[in-house]
């Protein structure tokens, strides 16, 4: 009896194990993902240039509320009703820690940003296909957003507060180093480049206008003054980072309607006041603070549903870089046409003279919102915080934690 | 229909000794206490034979009916006794058998799970074994979850929920937690069905209130539990494979029982519970910026808790049968649980060699979730942080902000066990947990929410089904007349489906319709879906060397799903040793009962689903339409991990009644899956990445002594001590980075403890006339690597932790019972505190800033209204430089800073925080004694009323209310931060039991 049941036993068990393997294995596929190997297809390209778009626009957005928080173009007050984070006064006072998680969440979206862009001119490689309009708006897509991701570390981040630049890594196990602007903007360049062999008339004026802008921040005047006069003009539709309720525009989220806890600087309201065509551009809406007697803050009030678009590049921030490297030529009469040109298209009236000042004057009305602002006082050298202050946002502390260059 | 035909003549011989032996008789008697004399009313008396029996009633008096006259072994047992079984020649017409039980001080006697299809005497078990008899506990004391029946009752386990609200998420320490992968929660079975344990935060998807969620074992009635075994770890739980690598928890619920006497013929039990849950300490200024208005909140939450149960039955089938309605309201607004259970468990004996069981539950239950944590809209964030309160969100607009879970679940199974021919027993069990829950939250339109347009609804639906499939066999025999052999071989199978849904809208018109339909604007909606299945067989040989020697040896083989891989798989073997030395070696005559026992057991962790899949995309919406984005990043060289466990014991029993208990572990985890963060300029971080890189070692010693040294008629004490040691270590991280969690205080180095707090801190720097200069960070650069040395800040869990409980019964029917627990080397990151800071709110340090001429008193906030200096703080003036207490308080302010060169300063708010509570206390008094005397016996079996206190004493190190508390909940790798988190509360307690 007790060999049979060995026996029995044995049997059982071999079969059990034989059941348990094809049991295990007919499981329903996940329905929120796909494996990469799936994106690797022709008909999966339109999918996955919008996704780069979106990332784009889920950092865009980002970029320009911090970079407004950190330079003199909004604030952050306790006094202001919901104005509650943390990490939004490191960044006002300009005293950024490295674990400060709003910033996070943007240099990893930055990241993203750039892998996604990189992912697909590598994809790209390995497809064969068969529309070659795909194929040319693809390969555009990869190298444009690929080198706004490189602008974007190069103008916005930094190793220590002065010291900017970012940091590419293309194998997770072998993070990259620390790529100092100066050496980060050509990579920029480099794709920026590459973008405007496949793009249409408008993209191609678009990237000159962003070649013009890394220049001017460079210093190369005569590159910058090439390019910006292929870039944007007149008549043209500003590049926007498009949003929508479930995507929605940070300034909504953290400055505007949604929730005020970025001001604008009193300033702003004293343009407006100076000159009330100046709401044309300059669009703000009174926030009652909680302190007693209440104080009036403002807020920007051009983004004020959750999917209004945000502008990347407009004609009219080329006609400044133009008048700008008028100015630096001595040639004031040219650049004040120029301003008086932008400040046509707003209904504001013509200013009389141009020089240096007016010209930061009008870059600081015209570019708001477009975290334009923080470059520029780094430029003109008028930053307004004491010494030691952070002018970048941090590579951040998980980046110093994980990668061993840091 | 062949099988029936055959089986049809056995039934007819089983039924021919009936036929033939016409002549019966009765047996009845008495069961008393061997030590008091008492009668042990329920005491159940079984003819092994013939299986048939009955319980004791209130006087101990036992009668069996209708028994064919013959030659029998009659088993009496009774919790607590150690059980007799004596041979009876039974003669016609009446026969009389009284019994007296000793009492099993030490629980040797009782039958614990030992193992996956195994279950021994402690006396005889290899592995420490933890059986927590909750239907006791709850007879002496009230329980509104299962940690609460747990804490403190179990040497190396400690149970904990992360926050005093009700119905929240509890968290299990197995051990030294030595697996680096995943929560280390133990998987949990209910009658054999693996059921779901999750803690459901609803974070990211719209139903989030700050950290803390809903606990799905809340759903579980803890009056319907009869007792509760724990296999800790590998050791023990090693043939549970891959789903028992965190070690195992064993429920059974109530069972039907023989009613002996009574007014009907059946055994019915009324528990009424009325309580109320309060704030264990009231916020001061040292605590609260605003302690007035935080504690305005609180509130006494009533208790109303009604459960009643049935059970009874006859030779052939037993019924138990429940229902539970309780209302638990929390210490502070909006938090409560509102929860029915049903339950009805059926065991039957359709032939002789046949068990069939069948074990039901069902629950409806609701729980408010309060808004505390991380969040703008909670209570404690809008009272604790500022010096003037609802800064974020008013108070109308907290109040009325509603978080509601509907829960139901279905939690069932059947099974059979069949014993074809002698000594082999087989057995088959198919379980089900089926759990719905949908929340809801509303923030009514006609109220200001921060990033709320007009107001905000947001759905969400979790259903989650498992199915567990357990199948083994079972056969004992002799190898030589010396030797008892026991082979197993077995198979387990587990199948789970999770879905969830969720879905936002704002812009409501009008409060007074919240439909979703009703918001003007979308928001977000999404679902997401997950199946998965693990599948193992085992087989194991027992054998036992003349109750003297038992050795075990086991392996398991187990399967798990893969997406896009072939199934991994990996085995597990385990072996075990005992050795009954009292049965060897001549002791001395105090050495009742000594036994070594030595076990090793291997289990591990699969990778999970998707775990070997290069990237997996998602699709976001966007402004540009839905684009691909990156959702996940595996690993596809990823392996199994295992964790290795060598268990050493040993278990005592002196003069009759001290038991002791001690044991050794040790645990290695090897190519544990350790979910790395890839650098952020990787653009690779949407998910943790898994690799087998890790390698940890821990281990722990775990005591326990009991003893009943004085036991008469009218007075009894007996005390039991649980004394805890663990350790763990990060030995091997394969040369990889930290990793880091929480606000980047906690890590897994390599050489540090897992989760250690390890980050920076500051101290006072003075100038050259002695005043004070500012902070610096009390580390520098000496490793080189660009950026100020961390340091190690303490543990988020405790190394040293026990318990104390005693029972002291006087004046024969009054009760006296109370449990203290401790905790040693506990730290606790305070951020509440830092972030009061932050605020300009926290009083020691504006004090310390008065006392080096930094503040003026009113600018500190210690002055009334009309700038008047408030009395309790009129001492506090400014130190002269240099003196000792000047120095004493720049420290002060030097330590309470939070950021310093670009590092945070969370080190300066990691606190030690030690402490021990009176978990428990409670007096009852037991009628039965004067039931019986008053002759009600025949209308009331028992009765008695208990007065009993929870948390109703605290002493720590701690300076924020409660060191037992996370802000995530119970189950992220963030562990003890103090974020705005409700303490836990102090519970009181009325009990009335009514036994019919």
């Amino acid at each position: 009896m007790r060999q049979l049941i060995t026996l029995l036993a044995t049997v059982l068990l071999l079969t059990m194990v034989g059941a348990c393997d094809s049991f295990v294995e007919e499981v329903d596929l996940p329905i929120d993902t796909i494996d990469d190997s799936q994106l690797t297809d022709e008909s999966q390209i339109p999918f996955v240039i919008t996704g780069i778009q979106s990332r784009f626009s889920t950092t865009y957005d980002r970029i320009a509320v911090f970079a407004g928080g950190i330079s003199d173009e909004l604030i952050f007050d306790q006094r202001v009703p919901n104005a509650t984070f943390p990490s939004f006064k490191e960044m006002d006072d300009g005293d950024i820690t490295f674990a400060n998680n709003s910033n996070d969440g943007l240099y990893n979206s930055l990241g993203e940003l750039r892998f996604f862009a990189d992912n697909l001119l590598t994809r790209i490689g390995e497809v064969t296909f068969e529309d070659a309009a795909l194929q040319q708006e693809a390969q555009f897509t990869a190298n444009f957003y690929g080198g706004v991701a490189r602008y974007f570390y190069a103008a916005y981040y930094a190793l220590s507060q002065t010291e900017g630049g970012g940091v590419i890594t293309d194998d997770p196990a072998n993070p990259g180093p620390f790529v100092p602007s100066a050496q980060m903007y050509p990579l920029a360049l480099d794709k920026l480049n590459a973008a405007r062999g496949f793009a249409d008339d408008y993209h191609t004026r678009v990237i000159n206008t962003l070649v013009a802008r890394i220049h001017l921040f460079q210093g190369n005047f005569s590159e910058a003054r090439s390019a910006a006069q292929g870039g944007m003009v007149a008549g043209d539709a500003d590049f926007e980072s498009l949003h929508t309720p479930e995507n929605t525009n940070y300034w909504y989220v953290q400055a505007g309607e949604g929730r005020h806890q970025w001001v604008v600087d009193f300033r702003y309201k004293g343009y407006v006041d100076a000159d009330p065509a100046e709401g044309n551009r300059i669009q703000l809406i009174e926030v009652i603070g909680n302190d007693d007697p209440p104080t009036t803050f403002y807020r920007q009030d051009r983004y004020v549903e959750r999917g209004t678009p945000l502008p990347f590049s407009t004609w009219q921030e080329n006609e400044l870089m133009l008048a700008e490297l008028d100015l630096r030529d001595g040639n004031a009469a040219g650049a004040l046409a120029r301003i008086n040109a932008i400040r046509d298209s707003h209904g504001i009236g013509a200013l009389a003279d141009a020089n240096m000042d007016v010209l930061q004057l009008e870059r600081e009305k015209e570019l708001f919102t477009m975290g334009l602002r923080l470059p520029d006082q780094r430029r003109f050298g008028t930053w307004h915080l004491g010494a030691g202050t952070w002018q970048f946002l941090p590579i951040t502390q998980s980046e110093r934690n994980i990668n061993p260059n840091f | 229909m062949r099988t029936l035909r055959t089986l049809l003549p056995l039934l007819g011989l089983l039924l021919v000794p009936g036929l033939a032996l016409a002549q019966t008789g009765t047996l009845s008697g008495t069961i008393t206490d061997a030590e008091s004399g008492d009668p042990l009313p329920g005491a159940n008396v079984l003819i092994v034979e013939t299986a048939s029996g009955a319980a004791a009633d209130i006087d101990g008096n036992y009668t069996i009916t209708g028994i064919p006259t013959g030659s029998y072994t009659v088993r009496v047992t009774f919790i607590g006794f150690k059980s007799s079984e004596q041979a009876y020649s039974l003669s016609s017409g009446s026969n009389t058998l009284d019994v007296a039980l000793a009492p099993d001080y030490t629980g040797l006697e009782e039958v614990v799970v030992t193992g996956i299809a195994s279950s021994t005497s402690k006396a005889r078990a290899e592995v420490a074994v933890s059986r927590v008899d909750a239907s006791k506990l709850q007879e002496q004391n009230s329980y509104q979850d299962i940690s609460q029946l747990l804490n403190g009752k179990v040497a190396g386990v400690s149970v904990q929920p992360s926050s005093g609200n009700v119905g929240g998420g509890i968290r299990f320490v197995m051990r030294s937690s030595t697996g680096l992968n995943g929560s280390g929660q133990p998987v949990i079975y209910v009658d054999g069905v693996r059921v779901d344990n999750a803690q459901v935060t609803g974070g990211g998807l719209g139903v989030a209130v700050g950290g803390q969620g809903v606990g799905m074992l809340a759903n579980l009635n803890p009056e319907d539990i009869e007792s509760i075994d724990i296999l800790k770890g590998p050791a023990g739980a090693a043939l549970y494979g891959t789903s028992g690598s965190n070690g195992v928890v064993l429920i059974t619920t109530k069972r039907g029982k023989l009613a002996g006497g009574g007014v009907v013929p059946f055994n019915v039990n009324y528990k009424g519970v009325f309580g109320a849950n309060q704030q264990f300490e009231e916020y001061t200024r040292e605590t609260a910026g605003t302690p007035e208005t935080a504690n305005a909140f609180f509130r006494d939450g009533q208790i109303a808790k009604h459960s009643i149960s049935l059970s009874g039955g006859s030779d052939d089938v037993r019924y138990f049968t429940s229902y539970e309605k309780s209302l638990e309201e929390g210490h502070i607004n909006n938090n409560a649980q509102d929860r029915q259970s049903f339950r009805a468990n059926f065991e039957a004996f359709p032939v002789s060699k046949v068990t069939v069981r069948a074990n039901a539950g069902y629950t409806l239950n609701e729980i408010d979730r309060p808004q505390n944590d991380n969040n703008i809209f909670g209570y404690l964030g809008n009272t604790l942080l500022a010096s003037s309160p609802f800064i974020f969100t008013d108070s109308t607009a907290i109040e009325n902000l509603t978080n509601r879970s509907r829960i139901t679940r279905f939690l069932a199974s059947a099974e059979v066990e069949y014993q074809p021919i002698e000594n082999l027993r087989l057995r088959a069990s198919v379980g089900f947990d089926g759990t719905d829950m949908r929340a809801d939250q509303t923030y009514p339109s006609n109220l200001s929410y921060s990033g709320r347009t007009n107001g905000e609804r947001n759905i969400f639906n979790r259903r989650n089904e498992q199915y567990t499939y357990d199948f083994n066999a079972r056969y004992s025999y002799n190898i030589t007349p010396a030797i008892e052999a026991t082979s197993i071989v077995g198979t387990q199978a587990f199948n789970r489906i999770w879905r969830i849904s969720n879905a936002t809208k704002q812009n409501f018109s009008t409060e007074l319709i919240t439909n979703l339909g009703a918001g003007a604007d979308f928001i977000t909606a999404d679902e997401d879906f997950l199946h998965q299945r693990e599948a193992g067989v085992f087989g194991q040989q027992e054998l036992a060397f003349q109750n003297k020697i038992f050795l075990t040896l086991g392996v398991r083989r187990d399967f798990a799903s893969t997406v896009g891989e072939q199934a991994p798989a990996i085995w597990y073997p385990k072996a075990s040793l005992a050795l009954r030395m009292d049965q060897m070696i001549n002791l001395p005559r105090q050495v009742n009962f000594l036994k070594f026992r030595a076990a090793y057991g291997e289990t591990g962790q699969l990778p999970g689903l998707l775990d070997g899949s290069f990237l997996r995309w998602a699709a976001e919406p966007s402004g540009y339409g839905a684009g691909a984005v990156l959702d996940f990043i595996g690993n596809v060289e990823i392996e199994p991990e295992r964790i290795r466990e060598l268990e050493l014991g040993l278990e005592s029993e002196l003069f009759n009644n001290v038991g002791l208990e001690l044991t050794y572990y040790k645990q290695w985890a090897k190519n544990s899956i350790i979910d790395f963060e890839n650098a952020p300029s990787s653009g690779q971080t949407a998910s943790d990445v898994p690799f087998n890189v890790g390698e940890s070692q821990g281990w722990g010693i775990e005591a326990s002594l009991t003893a009943a040294p004085i036991q008469t008629r009218n007075f009894g004490l007996d005390f039991g001590l649980i004394w805890n040691y663990a350790e763990n270590e990060v030995q091997d991280l394969g040369g990889a980075q930290p990793i880091f969690s929480g606000f980047d205080t906690q890590v897994i180095k390599e050489g540090l403890p897992r989760d250690a707090f390890y980050t920076w801190s500051s101290r006072a720097t003075f100038n050259d006339d002695g005043t004070y200069a500012g902070a610096e960070l009390t580390t520098t650069d000496e490793d080189g690597d660009g950026e100020p040395d961390r340091q190690f800040f303490g543990l988020p869990y405790p190394d040293h932790s026990g318990s104390f409980t005693a029972n002291v019964r006087f004046l024969k029917n009054f009760n006296l019972s109370g449990l203290f627990d401790w905790s040693l080397g506990l730290s606790v990151y305070n951020n509440t505190f830092l972030f009061s800071r932050r605020f300009g709110a926290y009083l020691p340090r504006n004090i310390a800033r008065v006392q080096i001429g930094q503040l003026e008193p009113c600018q500190a906030g210690l002055c009334d209204d009309n700038d008047n200096v408030l009395p309790e703080y009129a001492d506090i003036t400014e130190f002269s430089v240099g003196s000792p207490e000047y120095i004493e308080a720049a420290e002060v302010v030097a330590a309470t800073e939070f950021t310093n060169s670009g590092v945070d300063l969370d080190g300066n708010w990691i606190e030690e925080a030690d402490f021990i509570k009176l978990r428990e206390i409670s007096l009852r008094y037991d009628f039965t004694d004067l039931i019986r005397k008053a002759q009600f016996s025949n209308y009331v079996r028992s009765l008695s009323i208990t007065l009993s206190a929870r948390n109703l004493w605290m002493s720590t190190k701690y300076s924020g209310p409660e060191p037992e508390v996370n802000f995530t909940g119970a189950r992220s790798s963030t562990r003890s931060s103090d974020f705005l988190t409700l303490p836990q509360p102090r519970v009181l307690y009325f009990t009335i039991n009514v036994g019919l």
